[in-house]
């Protein structure tokens, strides 16, 4: 599924993460469709896109999605196109904040390395356990991401509180 | 004696946690999707492209593990890496018909299949 939107601006700054963008990106659509229902039910506030190819949500990443569920081989429906590490390394380029869950049928420990230096919050295997797997990573990108909201919200405290003590030294000292 | 079931309900709704009507659906898109994934690999095997047999056998494999099928995930998941390494090219064809034949059955299981 491709946006076409005239009102398209380039964005890549992911604004909320409440009720922001997901993307799901499997080749296999039966999957595909399992993903999105559970994300959905997941992260009722968020909006899940789901895609078939790489190119498909590179052309959509301006929405700038705090959270892509990506399948790492994408190799039957893009076959002359982009495969999962590829399509990683440009969200990484054009999203650095968005966090990549990547997805795979293949339990190989090469892959979930390759992933995870290539920018990947965390690995999933497609299996009996995948969606609960997928539910307690996708836990803790929202954890990640709560934290850096509040860590935000400390570092405003922060300034006022400077803004405060020289206020009131300023004050004491009569200037 | 009663024949042993190739489609397993309750390995699917472990995968849609329980949603009888996302259930219902997925037996739906499986029973669409997985004949012209076959078809792609038949026409791929006719042109011994095999590196993209490997790729469709990779894109059914978790279909058929919602299925619950243990044998029928061995198959295609040989079928998987053989085609991918280039291995044991000369049973492809065999093995191929032989996935497309139990598919069908269970393709034809699932169409059959009801809830209750």
């Amino acid at each position: 599924m491709v946006i076409k939107d005239s009102s398209k601006t380039e964005r890549n700054e992911i604004v909320s993460f409440h009720d922001g963008f997901v993307f799901v990106v499997d080749d296999n659509p039966v999957f595909l469709v399992v993903l999105e229902e559970e994300l959905k039910s997941m992260l009722p506030e968020a909006r899940v896109m789901t895609f078939r190819t790489g190119e498909e949500c590179l052309s959509n990443i301006y929405l700038a999605p705090f959270l892509i569920v990506l399948d790492y081989d994408l190799s039957a429906g893009d076959k002359c196109g982009f495969n999962g590490i590829k399509v990683l390394r440009e969200i990484k380029k054009k999203v650095p904040a968005a966090e990549v869950v990547m997805l795979s049928g293949l339990d190989d420990l090469k892959i979930v390395v390759r992933s995870m230096q290539c920018g990947a919050f965390d690995y999933v295997l497609k299996g009996e356990d995948a969606l609960g797997n997928m539910r307690s990573k996708v836990g803790h990108v929202l954890r990640k991401l709560r934290k850096k909201e509040a860590y935000g919200g400390s570092k405003e405290l922060k300034w006022f509180f400077k803004w405060l003590s020289i206020s009131l030294l300023l004050f004491e000292t009569g200037i | 004696m009663k024949e042993e079931s190739l489609f397993n309900y309750n390995t699917l709704m472990l995968y849609v946690n329980g949603n009888n009507v996302l259930g219902e659906r997925i037996k739906r898109m499986i029973v669409a999707e997985i004949p012209k994934d076959l078809a792609k690999m038949e026409a791929a095997l006719h042109k011994e492209d095999w590196g993209f047999v490997g790729a469709m056998a990779h894109k059914i494999k978790p279909i058929i593990q919602m299925c619950g099928n243990k044998k029928l995930y061995d198959c295609v998941e040989s079928i998987e890496k053989d085609g991918k390494q280039h291995l044991a090219l000369h049973t492809m064809g065999s093995r191929l018909r032989n996935l497309k034949l139990q598919i069908a059955l269970l393709l034809t299981e699932i169409e059959h299949h009801t809830q209750y």
